[in-house]
């Protein structure tokens, strides 16, 4: 921010060489208003192209989570009882699959972007496509 | 100097700071956003996927019951015309097909409780099925409900307000 600052002030020499202290004033004092106006416009609208941009991923990864874990629920209320590892699996999934692990940082790069499948989505994708094979239901 | 030129002179040197506040954080600001996206986007899609995913497990049970069957159907078309983006009208869209979704799929669960009574087990009801999503998206701890009423309508409130 300083070297922000000393930019605006600092750039008088090409101008006006001799400006009067009361002209200095002036644009010190507009300046700063269009400066923090400036701040808050742009990050509201920076935040909401990040929003839109971010959203779709968000949402698929959202739907995908949500369908292992509406298989895993239904296969569990009706084979839980009988299958460890199933209950188990559930029990785990609801863990691993939390929103906060899901859109960790880790799990992006910088840019908050996918570099390929999710792995724990993907992993999980694996684990109910057995399930689905083992109990006849359509796989993901 | 004149009044017109100070005016002038007051308007440049407006600018010349916005432009320059302009340029503060774009980077931080846009995935500050992006982030917030990431989870509301999973917010709002994850009952429905799990909607689905219950609808591959139900029609394993083979049941031949034609309301179960087209309730189930209707489902899957009223699914595909949700649009996974943040535009207005995909907004509007998602509220409303959501609405027909859940009374819907509450009616799927009712009839498949009916079909395959078992006195031993507990039913797949349509809270269970709606805490597991809130559990997973963060919306509540556990699966307490009351406590975080206020939480949700707060990140609700957020959302559409961007």
């Amino acid at each position: 921010m300083s070297t922000a600052w000393d930019d605006v002030w600092g750039s008088d020499d090409d101008v006006e060489t001799e400006q009067s202290p009361d002209l200095a004033k002036l644009r010190e004092h507009h300046s700063k208003r269009g400066y923090l106006d400036g701040i808050v416009s742009s990050k509201e609208e920076r935040l909401q192209e990040g929003f839109n941009d971010g959203f779709p991923t968000g949402a698929r990864l959202g739907k995908q989570v949500g369908v292992i874990m509406g298989i895993l629920l239904g296969l569990q209320v009706r084979f839980g009882d009988t299958d460890d590892d199933l209950r188990k699996a559930y029990i785990e999934a609801q863990k691993e699959l939390r929103i906060d692990r899901v859109l960790s940082k880790s799990m992006f790069d910088s840019n908050f972007d996918l570099k390929e499948m999710h792995p724990l989505v993907s992993k999980w994708i694996d684990v109910i496509n057995d399930y689905c094979e083992k109990y006849h239901v359509t796989p993901i | 100097m004149d009044f017109d030129n100070l005016l002038n002179l007051e308007e440049q040197y407006y600018q010349e700071g916005f432009r320059e506040g302009q340029n503060e954080n774009i980077t931080q600001n846009f995935l500050e956003g992006k982030q917030y996206g990431l989870q509301v986007g999973f917010q709002r899609f994850i009952l429905l996927g799990q909607m689905e995913g219950l609808c591959n497990v139900i029609e394993s049970y083979g049941l031949q019951n034609p309301v179960l069957v087209k309730n189930i159907q209707t489902i899957r078309t009223l699914m595909k015309d949700v649009k996974m983006n943040n535009d207005d009208e995909s907004v509007v869209e998602y509220e409303k097909v959501l609405v027909k979704l859940k009374n819907k799929f509450r009616t799927v669960l009712i009839t498949l409780q009916r079909l395959v009574k078992n006195e031993k087990k507990k039913g797949l009801t349509f809270e269970i099925f709606e805490d597991v999503s809130k559990t997973i998206a963060g919306e509540i701890k556990g699966f307490v409900e009351d406590e975080n009423t206020a939480e949700r309508k707060n990140t609700q409130d957020q959302a559409q307000s961007w």
